[in-house]
């Protein structure tokens, strides 16, 4: 790579690495396994990074890069994950730590699809055909696979008790 | 109750909010990038040594001769006697159990080494692990120094006597007959080195070599011809520079430049003949050394995944394929090189999923064996036809005849793969 893609890789880095970091957070359940997908994600985005540039989306095709590269780690690390890692505990001070936790463990819940159709959607606030692009399947699918993931987050008691305190406000 | 978009956005905002990260140190993220891709270029040159099967032989039956016949060193007498001493072979370490494996593979006691990015290199009939780095992230990298000789006949482990060179990693290696040859390398923080050594694996000693003309920069690989050690140059201020070491005489003589380093070069010997293949361009020497001519490359293979191997009268290729628009995964395609042919023609692909990864490549005198991101297959060579294996893992596979030894760094295993 030269010099000037060098730079570039730099910048965007510093610039997104915080933003890759927290949707890896909500891909992958804990800190530590965020920021080892991030780094291997990141690793694979400098050595393709001439094609991220020059693709339509440099953005987008990062987070397909990261989506990939957290397939590749879940194929490796299938049974730790279907022991299924302890969700990260937040201060007993910050408000809602039990509906997030509730949130990451149905999120974790979720068919790895599922989830990053989720996180993608809306956290990422994505459209159905970016997601679907970035997730190399069809809007047919990542509609599908949104109404599939909705229903089962709809159907966790403490999403719904905090969705009804929130209503109640 | 139900819950709409909005407030789920809210939910996932606010969990992600409830770990702070701060950006990335894209340095360390660059240097381990270039350090990977180093050591998957090095993979590739370990792979190269399946061409030496005639040596193999030879080795086999020097050292299985009584010990009175054996020579004390495989290192020419003319500089034998500046080996360091050598130390006593350690004990090799009881069999551990391993689970039932499947037909085709033989189980073997693990290896001693503590490294997990050590490099094998074939030398005879045993494979010399040594050097490699520890795989830290967010800091330097620790280099190992410590090495180990894996005696393929017997199946069993010793450990290397102490290296004159520092710890490094994706250096350029080869073996002779007896004698494993390493030059140049990496560490982050050292930049790349100038210096190498000889290791005889029946005296069990070390020997720096004189300095050479190439300078410090990457290496494409090595190769052993049956006299000298030649080393080609890779990206740097003298990319594609070319020079041969002969240990008879402790000395250096330089070859002609590559015209051009190709991307995704190897290092290989094909036909006995001196072939750097890369993607777009490649090269033999021609017999006398005097100058690099300009042979067919595979075609149609993204440049960032191309990986070679080659043994006796054929080369292969493998990569994913080029021609479809990232960042879909591509399928893997298979091609063949010989010099009869001419040319690279596509074999039958592989059956492994697509996904974005780099495959490692080796070859057996009986098959050519694909790992790609934990999916493994072999391609028998004489019927043409892929078949899956499932026992591999990540090992890093080096073929020595007919047989495919998998090292298991920093997983207390060896396998040896002897094929249906």
């Amino acid at each position: 790579m030269s010099v000037a893609g060098d730079e570039g890789f730099r910048d965007f880095v510093v610039a997104r690495s915080p933003h890759l970091l927290r949707t890896a957070y909500l891909l992958a359940g804990d800190r530590s396994s965020a920021e080892d997908l991030v780094q291997s994600a990141l690793l694979r985005t400098y050595l393709a990074w001439d094609k991220v540039v020059n693709a339509d989306d440099p953005w987008a095709y990062s987070l397909r890069i990261l989506y990939t590269t957290s397939s590749h780690m879940h194929r490796r690390r299938r049974v730790k994950e279907q022991l299924g890692p302890a969700p990260e505990i937040a201060s007993p001070e910050a408000a809602g730590v039990e509906e997030r936790d509730e949130l990451q463990r149905v999120l974790l819940d979720l068919p790895r699809k599922q989830r990053a159709v989720v996180v993608l959607r809306f956290y990422q606030d994505l459209s159905v055909e970016k997601t679907a692009e970035i997730l190399g399947c069809s809007s047919g699918t990542v509609k599908s696979q949104t109404s599939k993931a909705l229903a089962k987050l709809r159907n966790s008691p403490a999403l719904q008790e905090r969705i009804g305190r929130s209503a109640a406000k | 109750m139900s819950m709409d978009a909005t407030e789920l956005r809210e939910l996932l905002h606010e969990r992600a909010a409830t770990a702070t990260f701060e950006p990335l140190d894209p340095g360390s993220i660059i240097s381990l990038a270039q350090i990977q891709h180093r050591r998957r270029q090095q993979t590739r040159a370990g792979a190269v040594l399946a061409g030496l099967v005639t040596a193999a032989v030879v080795t086999v039956l020097v050292v299985e001769a009584p010990k009175s016949e054996r020579p004390a060193s495989l290192i020419p007498a003319t500089i034998a006697p500046q080996l360091t001493p050598s130390a006593r072979l350690t004990p090799t370490l009881p069999a551990p159990s391993f689970a039932p494996l499947p037909k085709g593979w033989i189980a073997a006691p693990p290896g001693p080494l503590p490294v997990q990015d050590a490099t094998g290199t074939r030398v005879g009939g045993k494979i010399v692990y040594w050097g490699g780095g520890d795989n830290g992230v967010g800091a330097l990298p620790s280099y190992s120094t410590k090495g180990a000789v894996f005696d393929v006949t017997r199946r069993r482990w010793a450990a290397m006597a102490p290296s004159p060179l520092s710890g490094r990693t994706t250096m350029a290696t080869a073996g002779s007959d007896g004698v494993y040859f390493v030059w140049g390398g990496y560490a982050t923080g050292l930049g790349y080195f100038d210096d190498g050594a000889l290791y005889d694996v029946v005296a069990n000693s070390w020997k720096q070599v004189a300095p050479g003309p190439l300078g410090a920069q990457a290496t494409v690989g090595a190769v052993w011809t049956g006299s000298e050690f030649v080393v080609v140059s890779g990206p740097g201020p003298h990319s594609g520079s070319a020079a041969a070491y002969n240990p008879a005489t402790d000395s250096w003589r330089r070859l002609p430049d590559l015209p051009t380093t190709p991307a995704s070069a190897s290092l290989l010997l094909v036909s006995g003949r001196i072939v750097v293949f890369g993607a777009g361009a490649s090269y033999v020497l021609s017999p006398d050394g005097a100058s690099w001519s300009l042979i067919a490359s595979p075609v149609n293979i993204d440049p960032a995944t191309l990986t070679f191997a080659s043994e006796g009268d054929y080369a292969y290729a493998v990569g994913t394929v080029a021609s479809r628009p990232a960042p879909t995964p591509q399928p893997l395609s298979l091609q063949r090189f010989s010099f009869a042919a001419g040319s690279w023609d596509v074999r039958p692909s592989p059956p492994l999923p697509e996904v974005e990864c780099y495959p490692t490549l080796a070859m057996s005198t009986k098959e050519v064996f694909l790992g790609y991101c934990g999916g493994n297959a072999v391609f028998n060579r004489a019927g043409q036809f892929w078949s899956s294996t499932s026992e591999a893992g990540k090992g890093r596979p080096v073929a020595i005849g007919s047989e495919l030894v998998f090292y298991y760094p920093g997983a207390d295993r060896t396998l040896i793969y002897t094929g249906p």
